[in-house]
């Protein structure tokens, strides 16, 4: 026969406040954002890689980056999800999160994809496929942090993948 | 004979706030260093081992975002969740197991970034502690309660142990805290938890460590005078702090019983040196008792008079985590600390004569768990 | 990379495992107690033989309790004893195994436990907490989580290589179908591929049936030191081959965003030690970390059971079936069942298992050598252990 005991539950939290130090290179990067609505990569002397989100230093070749270099503001959606479900504590469904190529970077940026209609996922997959030029929009009010950039939206400049 | 050598040390400057740095910029300054250190690239290791701590850094699986700065981008990594001297641990039995030559140990803490008593409450299990308000600092003044009730000149002890922290990190260039204090001065800090005191407890600070760890037969290749690891132990006592006693270690104990039946240690007078962790001053003279440093019962009146009763007590030329306090990295530290002594190269702190020492770390709550390394010059 | 040493006969003798699912009428001291328990009575093994405990939960949020460990250290028989903890995300259950084999292979101790415990259940926000291993930097405030991130990848092998969410399906439906013969697995589902494609919609193209729930559960294992693994158990399972590598963290840094590299590079190296030339053949039965049905697709690639873009093809040929070339994950996999701290230590019991015919239900015939593969990270750590009825070295 089974037992019949009780096992109940206690309620917690976590409340632990964090401020985390973004570095010289990300704050001079925001910066940029905020001031210039210009995207900076930074280029590792090495490999030469360009890296975006820029980084102070190369994990390949494992030395500083000496080199700021404009990138963008225009690029290829390389990969893309569209999020429907509402997680608990993120934003309200649906959106697009996209893995980004911007011109003259060697690495791909995760951002918003606005302007596109985020309930026909196959038709965005049909443009990917096909090179899914989009250029970033900056918002109006900046604050110097990644989201100074609203979302990257669709464009038809010509230029093919 | 030693399988395992320190053969490169690499160490930040301990800071109340490193705010030019992001955590994987100090991160990757600590590897860089003990790299540049050893002669040798990234591209040269086998391994990388890891000692962070989620909540202290922040991140969920803070190894993800912290794993490239410290050297693995395409190595083996893994990551232990305790004190830096565990990952320094896994590290020597990975390589003596022979899956890797050549190890990157890391550890780091950016307390700047967040707030430590938060933290601490959370390791409190929500059941039974929690509700009653058990945070790490309470929990010390419990066990300095009890180590009161044990050591007949406690009080004074923890005091000479600040004071003779204090004064030590004067000379050693990278201390977070270079303000010497006297006794009168640490027994009437701020009360925090009685009969705890603002003095009587760590500082918090930004840092970071690393080692690389070679193996025998690289080791000679690399370094003239390595750092040979000749003795390793560690153990774990219970959770709960009622059911031990706070004023003892018994997992201590077996540790330094482990290490030095590794290093064939006939006695710990052959100790020349030695960096121990404490979290409040009462927890030293519980750890010298416990490693078999001093006479059993008589920690505190070593400490009070400064020495042993062969010679003068060369504790903790650092200063230790009294002056630097890189949470999670501290037992790291303690080892690259006693690494640089044997190799002559502790500069301002240096002790003479060192041929052996001791590295000491804990994890958990009051001593709950403790590390012991043995390093010394000779193989 | 390996140092000369003569490699020592490692092999694991004893698995635990609890029941996956809610376990609401335990707390999580219980859980490993439990595992700990059945572990050391699989080994026919008393505590005090222990010579090391190694811990493995993560991330610490999900359980609630900042250092799990030492609030767990009774109940994982690990008081009076050497113990660590590991925390790799995902991979950590594996990564404790591997910590226990070093601390065996190395001489420290001729017997190790490696236990890893999730109590998924009792967080309230999970994707939230997923989402602080994000960077806070530059990309949490995407609302990036485990779910988007492995969205992302599906997409991306879709453009490539021409998988279809139907190929994909098959992986879920051959999974949940296996997990009814497995006591443990937490999701019993006999599904079609119909089934799948209509279920909801969570990150395009990622869907419910794609993926894993949340269970909670604890699972132990005992490894030991050649000499005394024989007298253990007549058949222990060898440690053949055991590999780990990291990737980058960006997601956006990696050419393609898949298991390559990290996971390809673990595989040559454990099949290196293990002597494998021909996977496909010389592997007897599989056990894969597949969080989501991608997972599975990406791994059966980069672990060289197919060339790099076929893991449509493989699905379709029914290679991965129990009666196939290949049978992966008799288990059900963590499409069933994921206890995520435990998930991957999962991996290596069940495979273990096979090996030593103990199986039960879900036993393969004829299993020589089995093959473990885990993942940790936002597709960034890749972990496999190769167990087999014979030891390579001692």
């Amino acid at each position: 026969m089974e037992s019949q005991e009780r096992s109940t539950r206690i309620a917690g939290r976590w409340d632990i406040p964090y401020e985390y130090a973004a570095g010289v290179t990300a704050t001079r990067f925001f910066q940029e954002l905020k001031d210039h609505q210009r995207i900076l990569g930074r280029r590792c002397p090495e490999c030469r890689r360009v890296l975006l989100p820029p980084r102070a230093f190369c994990e390949r070749c494992f030395v500083r980056t000496d080199e700021w270099v404009e990138v963008g503001p225009k690029g290829y959606v390389e990969t893309f999800t569209v999020t429907y479900e509402a997680f608990a504590g993120l934003r309200q469904p649906p959106y697009v999160i996209g893995l980004i190529k911007l011109d003259g970077a060697s690495t791909k940026l995760a951002h918003f994809v606005g302007e596109v209609n985020a309930t026909k996922p196959d038709a965005l997959l049909a443009r990917v496929k096909d090179g899914f030029r989009v250029e970033a929009v900056f918002k109006t009010e900046r604050h110097g942090s990644i989201l100074d950039i609203e979302y990257f939206r669709p464009v038809a400049d010509g230029v093919r993948a | 004979m030693a399988d395992v050598a320190i053969v490169g040390i690499g160490q930040t400057t301990y800071e109340t706030r490193k705010e030019t740095l992001s955590l994987q910029e100090l991160i990757f300054e600590a590897a860089s260093l003990a790299l540049a250190d050893a002669g040798v690239r990234r591209q040269d290791l086998d391994s990388v081992v890891l000692a962070a701590k989620d909540l202290v850094d922040g991140r969920g699986i803070s190894n993800m975002q912290n794993a490239g700065p410290a050297g693995s981008y395409l190595k083996d990594e893994i990551r232990v969740a305790n004190d830096g001297l565990y990952a320094l641990i896994l590290a020597y039995m990975q390589i003596v197991s022979g899956s890797s030559n050549l190890a990157l140990v890391v550890s780091w803490s950016k307390c700047s970034e967040t707030n430590l008593d938060a933290i601490s409450v959370a390791e409190f299990e929500p059941f039974f502690q929690r509700p009653v308000g058990l945070s790490e600092k309470v929990a010390l003044a419990l066990q300095a309660h009890e180590v009161l009730g044990r050591f007949e000149r406690a009080r004074a002890a923890a005091s000479e142990t600040v004071c003779r922290a204090r004064a030590a990190a004067l000379h050693n260039a990278r201390a977070h805290l270079r303000r010497a204090v006297t006794r009168a001065e640490v027994e009437a800090s701020e009360p925090v938890s009685w009969p705890l005191r603002q003095l009587d407890l760590c500082p918090a600070s930004d840092g970071a460590c690393a080692l690389v760890l070679a193996a025998r037969d690289r080791a000679a290749t690399l370094c003239p005078t390595p750092a040979w690891i000749l003795g390793v132990g560690w153990s774990s006592d219970g959770y709960e702090i009622g059911e031990r006693s706070l004023s003892d270690s018994p997992s201590a104990r077996r540790a330094a019983d482990e290490a030095y039946r590794g290093a064939s240690l006939a006695s710990a007078r052959d100790i020349d040196v030695v960096e121990l962790v404490v979290r409040s001053s009462f927890q030293e003279m519980v750890v010298l008792d416990a490693l078999g440093l001093c006479a059993a019962g008589e920690a505190d009146r070593v400490i009070v008079e400064g020495r042993g009763d062969d010679g003068a007590l060369r504790l903790t030329p650092s200063g230790g985590a009294l002056a630097s306090n890189p949470v999670s990295a501290v037992g790291l530290v303690a080892a690259a600390e006693v690494a640089s002594q044997v190799m002559g190269r502790a500069g301002g702190h240096q002790v003479d004569d060192v041929r052996l020492g001791l590295a000491h770390g804990t994890s958990g709550q009051c001593l709950q768990s403790n590390g012991v390394v043995l390093i010394g010059a000779e193989r | 990379m390996r140092n000369g040493r003569r490699r020592t006969a490692v092999g694991v003798v004893g698995v635990g495992q609890t029941r996956y699912g809610r376990r609401d009428e335990v707390s999580t001291p219980d859980l490993v107690f439990e595992a700990v328990t059945a572990a050391l009575a699989h080994a026919r093994l008393d505590r005090a033989e222990i010579g090391a405990v190694f811990f493995a939960s993560a991330p610490d949020a999900l359980i609630g309790v900042n250092e799990p460990d030492q609030w767990c250290a009774g109940a994982a028989g690990a008081v009076g004893k050497p113990y660590l903890r590991i925390s790799t995300g995902g991979s950590t259950g594996s990564s404790a195994a591997i910590a226990a084999y070093y601390a065996v292979a190395s001489g420290r101790c001729e017997v190790a436990l490696a236990v890893a415990v999730e109590r998924a259940n009792e967080s309230r926000a999970v994707q939230l907490l997923m989402n602080t291993n994000f960077d806070p930097i530059y990309e949490r405030e995407f609302a990036i989580n485990a779910i988007s991130c492995y969205a992302l990848a599906t997409a991306d092998h879709m453009v490539r290589y021409g998988t279809t969410e139907e190929q994909l399906a098959k992986i879920s439906v051959r999974n949940h179908r296996n997990a009814l013969r497995n006591p443990y697995a937490h999701l019993k589902l006999d599904i079609t591929v119909d089934d799948v494609l209509r279920s909801r919609m969570l990150c395009w193209p990622v869907k419910l049936l794609d993926t894993c729930p949340r269970s909670d559960g604890a699972c132990a294992i005992v490894i030991a030191s050649g000499a005394r693994a024989r007298d253990l158990r007549p058949k222990p399972a060898w440690v053949q081959g055991l590999q780990s590598f990291s990737d980058g963290y960006f997601l956006g840094d990696r050419e393609i965003l898949s298991y390559r590299d990290h996971l390809a590079l673990a595989a040559q190296e454990a099949y290196r030690q293990a002597d494998v030339i021909d996977p496909l053949k010389e592997i007897d039965v599989a056990e894969l970390q597949n969080p989501f049905t991608i997972s599975e697709a990406m791994a059966v690639e980069a672990l060289g059971f197919c060339e790099v873009g076929g893991a449509g093809a493989f699905v379709d040929a029914g290679l991965p079936e129990m009666a196939g070339e290949l049978p992966i994950n008799p288990s059900g996999g963590v499409l069933s069942s994921n206890p995520v701290g435990a998930t991957s230590l999962v991996r290596v019991a069940e495979a273990a298992l096979q090996v030593m015919g103990e199986a039960d239900a879900r036993q393969v015939r004829g299993v020589r050598r089995a093959l473990a593969q885990c993942s940790g990270g936002a597709i960034q750590f890749g972990t496999v252990v190769i167990l087999g009825d014979e030891p390579i070295g001692g």
